[in-house]
C-alpha cells in the first residue's frame, strides 16, 4: 500500500521519494507468492486468452454457425472502417501539429519563460553499437540549440559488451567534453542479481551514477532536471530541447508527467528495404495518433521524465524488458493515477531496422516488433496495480484497463480478421451457407468497405512521404527509390500480419504460458555503403 | 498549435458509434438480401450467379441488359430478385453461340448456373495421312520428293483405336497345357471394371459394371445406356452440385437423345457438360436440365466420331479424314 508520507532520503535537501508499494517493481507472477502470485498469473493469461478466444470463436462460428460468423465479420468490417476514419482524423491533425511545431521558433517561446534553471540529463545507453552511431547521436546533441552547460550527457556502456564499449565511451568523452556541461561514462556491471540483461538496468545504473557524480556534486535540485532516456541511435533536431523545455515549463504539475516525442526512423530510411520502411512508419504513424489521444499515451522508446519523478519510483525497472512504457505505469501507480504523458509533437530520428541481407532485415524487424510487443507484460502489471491501489479512482482504473485490453487485443487479432479470418465462413460454412445471398455478399461487402478504408492508408502514405528526407545526391537509382517508396505501402497487408498480429500473438501466448522473456534483444545498428 | 480538441474527438467518436449502431443491422440486412420495393415494403430477395469462363460477354435478364463482363471478372451476380418466380438469363458474345437458361429464384438463396458458349465457326485443321519429304540419298545426288506416312495422322489413328475404359483393370490368366509331353503356357488378358470404395454404393445401385463408357469427373459419374447418357453424383457424403437440384435434388440426370449416342466425353475442365457424337453431328450438351438444355454443335454431319487429346484438342473423324480444332 502507498503511504502518503514523503520520505527524505540521502540527506539531500531536494531529494524525497514516495514510499514505494510492494508491488511497484513486480515484473512477473514469479516475483510474488501465494494468492498474489495466482492473481498476477491469471492476469497474465488475459490478453492471450482474449486473442486466442477471438480466433477460436471465429473459426468455430464459421464451421457451426456461419451465418453468425458472417454477421460478425460484416459488423467488424464496418467497425474497422469507422475506426480507420476516426484514427486518420487524429493522424491528420497531428501531422499538421508536427509540421507546425517544427516551424515554431522555440527559442523565442522559451525565452518568454523563466527557463535558465532547467538542466537536461541525457542518457545514451549502448551495447555493441559502432562508434559512428554513438558519434552521430552526440553530434546531434552538440548541435542542439540549448545552453551546453546545462546539458549533462551520460554514455551508458555495458560491461558485457567488453572493453571496446568503454573505450568508445572514453573517446567520445574526450571528443565532446567541451560541448556539454559534463560527459560521464558509466559501465553497467554484468550479472547483477535481480536484473535482466537489458536497457532498464543500464539506464537506471547510469541515472544513479549521474545523480551521485554530477547532480549532487553540482547541488542541482532534482526538480530542475529533465532526463531524456534515448536509444543510442536517437538524433535530435537542434530545437528539440527548447521544445521539450517549453512543454516541461508550461505543463501543470510538470513532475507528474512524461514527455513523449514522435519517433521518426529517418537516419537510414533510404538504405533499408521497403518492408523495413513500412514497419518503421507504422510505428511512427501510430505514435502520431496517440499524440492526439494523450489520455491513452504512454512513454515509448526515446522519452523524457523529470529526475524528481524518476527518483521517487527508483528509476526504471531492472527486472523486465519494456522499461520505456513500464516507467509510465510505475509513475502512474505511485502517483495514485495522477500522472500522464505529455505529447510534445516534435520528432526525434532513429534508425529503421536494417541488416546486411534482406532476409536478416526481416528477421530483425520481427525480433524488434516482438520486443516492442512484449510490452504486453505491462498489462497484467497495470491491472494488478489497479487491484492493489484503491486510491486510483475506479473510473480511471476501468478506463485504462479497457483501453489497454482493446489495444493489445486489436493489435493481434484485427489484421487476421480483416485479411484472413473474414473469409472463413465461405470456406468452412458448408453447402447450405454457400448458397445463401449472405455468402455471396460477404466478400463484396468486405471488399468494398476495405476499399473505402484504403483512404486511411493513402493518407498514411502521404504523411510518411512528407517526413522522409530527400534522397542524398550521391545515391544511385534515385528515381527508382522514389517509385519503390510510393509502392511500398502495398506491403501493409503483409506487414500488419507478419510484424503486427503474429508477433502480437507470439508475445501474448508466451506471457499466457509463463514463458517470460529474460533478455533484451538489442536491435543491431548496421549502416550501408550508400552509393552502391 | 493545440491538440485535437476534446469536443471534435467526442463528436467524431459519437458519430462513429451512431453510424455503427445504425449501419450494422442495415448492412447485415442488405447482405442477406432484404430490400425495399417500390411500395416500401420489405422483400427478402434472392439472386442468380452465372459462372463463366468467357470474357467480354453481355448478360441479360428477362430481356433487360444487366452487365458486360471484362477480361478479369467473368462471373455475374444478379441480386435484388423477387423470389418465387423464374427468370430467363441470356448471355451473348459476338461470334459465339449464345446461352440461355430459365432459372428459379428462392428467397435468401442464390441460384447458380454456368454458361456454355461455343464459337459459331471453328477453325479446323485437316490431318492428312501422308506427307512429303525431300530425300537426298547422298550428298552429291539430287533430292527427290517422297511421300511418307504423317506421324500426326498415325497418332490420331492410335487415339481412335484406344478402347481403354476409365475404371478398367486388366488381368492376365495363364493356362499351362501338356503338348506332346511338353508344358506350353497360354496367357489370356481380360478387363473388368473396378470402382473405388467411395463409388461402390452408386456402382451397385446402377449396376455400373454392366454399363458402357463409364466415366467420372470431380464426383460426377456418367455412363451410356441404350444410346442415352446418364449422370449421377458419386460422393454420397457430399451434397450434389447445384444442377442436380431444382425444388428438390434428383439422383440422376439423363441426356435422352433422339438418336443413339455412339460416343461421349466430358467437356474439357467441366463436369456439367459432355461432348456427344450422334448420328447428326458432334455437340456440346449441358447435363443441367433445370430448363431446356443448351446444345451447341461443334460440327454437323453423319457418321462422325471424335476424341479429345490430352491437350484438349477436339479431333473429329469422318471415316476418312481427321480434323482437329481448339476453341
Amino acid at each position: 500500500m502507498l503511504v502518503d508520507a514523503r520520505l527524505l532520503c540521502d540527506k539531500h535537501p531536494a531529494t524525497y521519494m514516495l514510499a514505494q508499494p510492494s508491488y511497484l517493481h513486480v515484473a512477473h507472477a514469479r516475483d510474488l507468492t501465494g494468492r498474489d502470485r495466482l492473481l498476477f498469473r491469471a492476469l497474465e493469461c488475459i490478453p492471450g486468452l482474449l486473442s486466442w478466444g477471438t480466433i477460436i470463436l471465429i473459426v468455430s462460428l464459421s464451421i457451426w454457425a456461419p451465418v453468425y460468423a458472417a454477421f460478425f465479420v460484416i459488423a467488424f468490417d464496418l467497425y474497422w472502417l469507422l475506426k480507420t476514419f476516426y484514427l486518420s482524423m487524429h493522424q491528420r491533425h497531428n501531422w499538421k501539429r508536427l509540421k507546425h511545431n517544427m516551424q515554431v521558433d522555440w527559442r523565442t517561446m522559451v525565452q518568454s519563460l523563466k527557463y535558465e534553471h532547467v538542466h537536461h540529463l541525457i542518457i545514451l545507453p549502448f551495447y555493441k553499437e559502432s562508434e559512428e552511431t554513438v558519434d552521430n547521436a552526440l553530434q546531434a546533441l552538440a548541435r542542439a540549440d540549448y545552453d551546453s552547460a546545462r546539458m549533462l550527457v551520460v554514455l551508458a556502456a555495458e560491461e558485457r559488451a567488453g572493453s571496446e564499449a568503454k573505450e568508445i565511451g572514453e573517446r567520445m568523452k574526450t571528443k565532446y567534453a567541451a560541448e556539454f556541461g559534463a560527459v560521464l561514462v558509466t559501465v553497467h556491471p554484468d550479472g547483477v542479481q535481480g536484473e535482466i540483461r537489458g536497457k532498464g538496468p543500464n539506464i537506471t545504473y547510469a541515472a544513479k551514477e549521474a545523480r551521485d557524480k554530477l547532480i549532487r556534486t553540482r547541488k542541482l535540485p532534482y526538480e530542475d532536471i529533465l532526463v531524456s532516456a534515448f536509444d543510442i541511435d536517437t538524433v535530435v533536431e537542434p530545437a528539440y530541447f527548447l521544445c521539450l523545455t517549453w512543454h516541461f515549463l508550461t505543463t501543470e504539475d510538470p513532475h507528474k508527467a512524461s514527455y513523449q516525442p514522435v519517433p521518426l526512423y529517418n537516419n537510414n530510411i533510404w538504405d533499408v528495404p521497403a518492408i523495413s520502411r513500412v514497419a518503421a512508419f507504422s510505428s511512427t504513424l501510430w505514435q502520431m495518433i496517440q499524440q492526439e489521444r494523450a489520455e491513452k499515451l504512454t512513454s515509448f522508446s526515446s522519452h523524457a521524465v523529470s529526475f524528481k519523478a524518476l527518483e521517487e519510483v527508483g528509476f526504471w525497472q531492472k527486472n523486465m524488458i519494456s522499461d520505456d512504457s513500464r516507467i509510465f505505469w510505475n509513475l502512474y501507480l505511485a502517483n495514485d493515477g495522477d500522472y500522464r504523458t505529455i505529447p510534445i509533437s516534435y520528432p526525434v530520428s532513429m534508425d529503421a531496422t536494417f541488416a546486411p541481407s534482406t532476409w536478416q532485415t526481416l528477421i530483425n524487424i520481427y525480433k524488434q516488433q516482438f520486443r516492442w510487443l512484449w510490452g504486453v507484460e505491462n498489462l497484467p502489471y497495470m491491472m494488478y496495480g489497479f487491484i492493489k491501489n484503491k486510491s486510483i479512482p475506479l473510473k480511471k482504473r476501468l478506463y485504462h484497463t479497457l483501453i489497454q485490453l482493446e489495444g493489445w487485443w486489436s493489435l493481434s487479432t484485427h489484421p487476421l480478421i480483416i485479411l484472413l479470418l473474414g473469409w472463413l465462413p465461405l470456406l468452412l460454412g458448408g453447402e447450405a451457407f454457400r448458397d445463401t445471398v449472405l455468402s455471396y455478399n460477404l466478400p463484396y461487402i468486405t471488399r468494398n468497405l476495405m476499399l473505402v478504408a484504403m483512404a486511411g492508408l493513402v493518407l498514411a502514405a502521404v504523411i510518411a512521404f512528407s517526413f522522409m528526407p530527400r534522397i542524398p545526391a550521391n545515391y544511385k537509382a534515385r528515381k527508382r527509390r522514389y517509385v519503390v517508396a510510393t509502392l511500398q505501402w502495398l506491403f501493409v497487408p503483409f506487414t500488419i500480419i507478419v510484424f503486427g498480429a503474429i508477433p502480437g500473438l507470439h508475445t501474448q501466448t508466451r506471457l499466457m504460458l509463463g514463458a517470460y522473456v529474460g533478455e533484451f534483444w538489442v536491435t543491431p545498428k548496421h549502416r550501408k555503403d550508400t552509393t552502391s | 498549435m493545440p491538440p485535437l480538441s476534446r469536443k471534435s474527438r467526442l463528436v467524431a467518436l459519437w458519430c462513429s458509434v451512431l453510424v455503427f449502431i445504425v449501419g450494422t443491422p442495415l448492412l447485415i440486412a442488405y447482405s442477406q438480401g432484404y430490400r425495399l420495393d417500390d411500395a416500401l415494403s420489405l422483400v427478402h430477395t434472392g439472386g442468380i450467379y452465372i459462372h463463366s469462363d468467357m470474357s467480354r460477354t453481355r448478360v441479360y435478364l428477362d430481356g433487360e441488359y444487366v452487365e458486360a463482363n471484362g477480361t478479369l471478372f467473368k462471373n455475374t451476380l444478379i441480386q435484388n430478385l423477387r423470389p418465387s418466380r423464374t427468370y430467363e438469363v441470356w448471355v451473348e458474345r459476338d461470334e459465339y453461340q449464345s446461352w440461355t437458361k430459365e432459372l428459379p429464384v428462392k428467397r435468401n438463396f442464390v441460384t447458380e448456373a454456368a454458361v456454355l458458349m461455343l464459337p459459331e465457326v471453328f477453325d479446323w485443321e485437316e490431318i492428312l495421312s501422308t506427307t512429303t519429304m525431300n530425300v537426298r540419298p547422298t550428298a552429291t545426288s539430287t533430292a527427290t520428293t517422297t511421300e511418307v506416312i504423317a506421324p500426326r495422322h498415325q497418332e490420331l489413328t492410335e487415339l481412335f483405336e484406344e478402347t481403354d475404359e476409365q475404371f478398367a483393370v486388366t488381368y492376365a490368366t495363364t493356362t499351362i497345357e501338356l503338348v506332346r509331353g511338353r508344358e506350353v503356357a497360354t496367357t489370356t488378358l481380360y478387363s473388368v471394371l473396378e470402382f473405388p470404395d467411395w463409388l461402390q454404393t452408386l456402382a451397385t445401385s446402377t449396376n455400373l459394371e454392366e454399363q458402357d463408357q463409364v466415366r467420372e469427373r470431380d464426383g460426377i459419374v456418367t455412363w451410356l445406356t441404350d444410346g442415352n447418357i446418364h449422370a449421377a453424383w458419386g460422393r454420397e457424403n457430399d451434397s450434389p452440385p447445384y444442377y442436380f437440384c431444382n425444388a428438390t435434388c434428383t439422383p440422376m440426370l439423363t441426356v435422352d437423345w433422339a438418336e443413339d449416342i455412339t460416343y461421349y466425353d466430358f467437356y474439357p475442365n467441366r463436369n456439367d457438360v459432355v461432348i456427344v457424337a450422334g448420328s447428326t453431328g458432334i455437340y456440346a450438351v449441358e447435363l443441367d436440365e433445370r430448363s431446356q438444355r443448351n446444345i451447341q454443335p461443334f460440327v454437323e454431319g453423319s457418321g462422325l466420331s471424335f476424341r479429345l487429346t490430352k491437350d484438349d484438342e477436339l479431333v473429329v473423324f469422318d471415316g476418312e479424314h481427321y480434323r482437329v480444332t481448339t476453341w
